[in-house]
């Protein structure tokens, strides 16, 4: 990760974090971590549920 | 004189590109400023949603609201913004449109993160994020205190990140097929927006079903009072604060590369409006929506939903009424919205905040109202009879088509959920509260002063 940019002058279009390796691995983390949380979200309301019929 | 001449051109270019880059500085900061201005929009549905449910489930319904934006923020990203590009100009995207949202909006592409070359991408991207994230937030108010949480944010990303997303590319740009074969006009999306997002809730709520007490035996209704109907005004005046901002941003600003314009601000199909036009209409319109809704009801909560129903009355014309006429058509707007919201409780659907008649029903009248009163403009740039003008029959056309990007998929998703037990809240949850059963905190921890009803 990090950049090979060494010079600010000489930068002229993209300048992000990976650019060029990585933006498909950091795209596809994010929509991992989004279904995850979705998934955990439903398994705590649902198990808030049963607590609630106990 | 030669010399003097040369330094002249050299002044006169350096003058020119100075101007330029002003200018570019200014477009972006301007869409860059209705982000802020439209997350305000979602400050005001916070305290609205909060206000109009009951002690037992106001953070239940806050959590659902913030989560239903912080969502849509990511699946735009994702797909949503590809989808505007992608679906643009035909009902489905082609081989050729297909290619155009990877060059605009490939979510793993250079064009969607920092970039010396493209500094206006990641701005129109916000925009869109806001529109998107109103759009679900529009439905959000209508199925408060009974819907489970992550069903509900399934719901948003449909409806955010793509159903509205695809009435916008065939309905709000100037290659859309509805302007181009119908010359459909909606300016400030009142079909686009509003009425999918309206309907929407509808197909949702007939699948998810009333709170337990809203109706009788007899099939009659009874009025579930929010705890803090000052949280809901507010709110709502909020949301109406917020709508400058996504108006705001319906208009192209001059002198850009993709302007349609040098030097005169035009609207997302390319023909002529200016700031002046929406001033002059926004406030006839919000006034007019008041007080039409105070004339039928005399309700606080329906007044001020009055002022929004009558900027959603005018939206799809905002650039081109007459001012007085913005007004009636808010007037009527403001009207008709209580006995409209009673009509749809006889049909047993229970829609706690009047989505479906605020932004469903008027986003109807907003968009015939054009079709009605400003029939015959031309719908884009270019010489008489080589373009489309307004019609009664195109906008009733449009009408149609976002009706049924509304209600289809929020009917089908809804359904779909519901058969896997992802729709409703389990009903012992909905009598002791959405609060108690499943936030790890209280609204009100030292209590509150409330006649609230117990759980019903």
């Amino acid at each position: 990760m990090g950049t090979d940019i060494k010079d600010w002058a000489a930068v002229e279009g993209a300048y992000y974090t990976g650019y060029g390796s990585a933006e498909l691995f950091w795209l596809i983390l994010a929509i991992v971590l989004c279904v995850l949380a979705l998934i955990v979200g439903a398994r705590h309301e649902h198990s808030a549920y049963k607590k609630l019929r106990k | 004189m030669e010399q003097q001449l040369a330094e002249l051109a050299a002044k006169v270019a350096e003058l020119e590109g100075a101007a330029a880059s002003r200018n570019t500085m200014f477009a972006e900061t301007y869409y860059y400023l209705t982000i802020p201005l439209m997350v305000i929009i979602h400050a005001g549905f916070l305290a609205y949603e909060m206000g109009a449910s009951r002690l037992k489930n106001v953070l239940a319904s806050g959590v659902k609201n913030i989560l239903a934006f912080a969502f849509m923020v990511p699946t735009f990203y994702f797909f949503g913004w590809f989808v505007y590009w992608a679906w643009t100009p035909g009902l489905l995207p082609t081989a050729e449109t297909w290619q155009t949202g990877i060059d605009f909006a490939n979510p793993a592409g250079e064009v969607m993160g920092p970039h010396l070359a493209d500094q206006a991408t990641g701005v129109f991207w916000g925009a869109f994020t806001l529109f998107a994230a109103t759009t679900a937030s529009i439905f959000s108010g209508a199925v408060i205190e009974r819907i489970q949480v992550v069903g509900f944010v399934i719901l948003a990303i449909v409806l955010g990140s793509f159903a509205w997303v695809v009435g916008a590319a065939w309905g709000w740009s100037a290659s859309g097929w509805l302007v181009t074969q119908w010359g459909y006009h909606d300016f400030g999306a009142a079909g686009v927006v509003h009425m999918i997002a309206g309907f929407f809730a509808l197909g949702v709520l007939i699948n998810l079903g009333p709170r337990i007490g809203k109706f009788n035996a007899d099939g009659t209704a009874n009025d579930i009072e929010g705890h803090s109907m000052p949280s809901t005004l507010l709110g709502l005046m909020l949301i109406i604060v917020g709508f400058w901002g996504f108006l705001m941003a319906c208009i192209i600003v001059p002198g850009e590369g993709w302007s349609w314009y040098p030097n005169q601000f035009a609207n997302i199909y390319g023909t002529p409006v200016t700031l002046s036009t929406l001033s002059f209409n926004i406030l006839m319109g919000f006034a007019g929506g008041i007080i039409g809704a105070w004339m039928i009801t005399r309700d606080p909560f329906w007044m001020m939903s009055g002022a929004l129903g009558g900027i959603i009355s005018c939206a799809s014309g905002l650039d081109l009424w007459w001012p007085p006429l913005a007004f009636f058509v808010a007037f009527v707007g403001g009207a008709i919205m209580q006995p409209a919201s009673k009509i749809l409780e006889g049909f047993k659907i229970d829609d706690a905040v009047g989505a479906v008649t605020v932004h469903g029903t008027l986003g109807i009248w907003g968009v015939m109202a054009v079709g009605i009163f400003a029939t015959g403009y031309p719908s884009l740039q270019g010489a008489e009879g080589e373009v489309p003008t307004i019609t009664f029959v195109g906008q009733a056309v449009g009408m149609i088509m976002m009706f049924l990007l509304g209600f289809i998929p929020g009917y089908v998703v809804s359904l779909i959920l519901k058969i896997f037990g992802l729709l409703r809240v389990a009903e012992e949850a909905e009598i002791a509260g959405l609060d108690l059963t499943k936030v790890p905190s209280r609204a009100y921890p030292e209590g509150i002063h409330a006649n609230a009803h117990p759980a019903e």
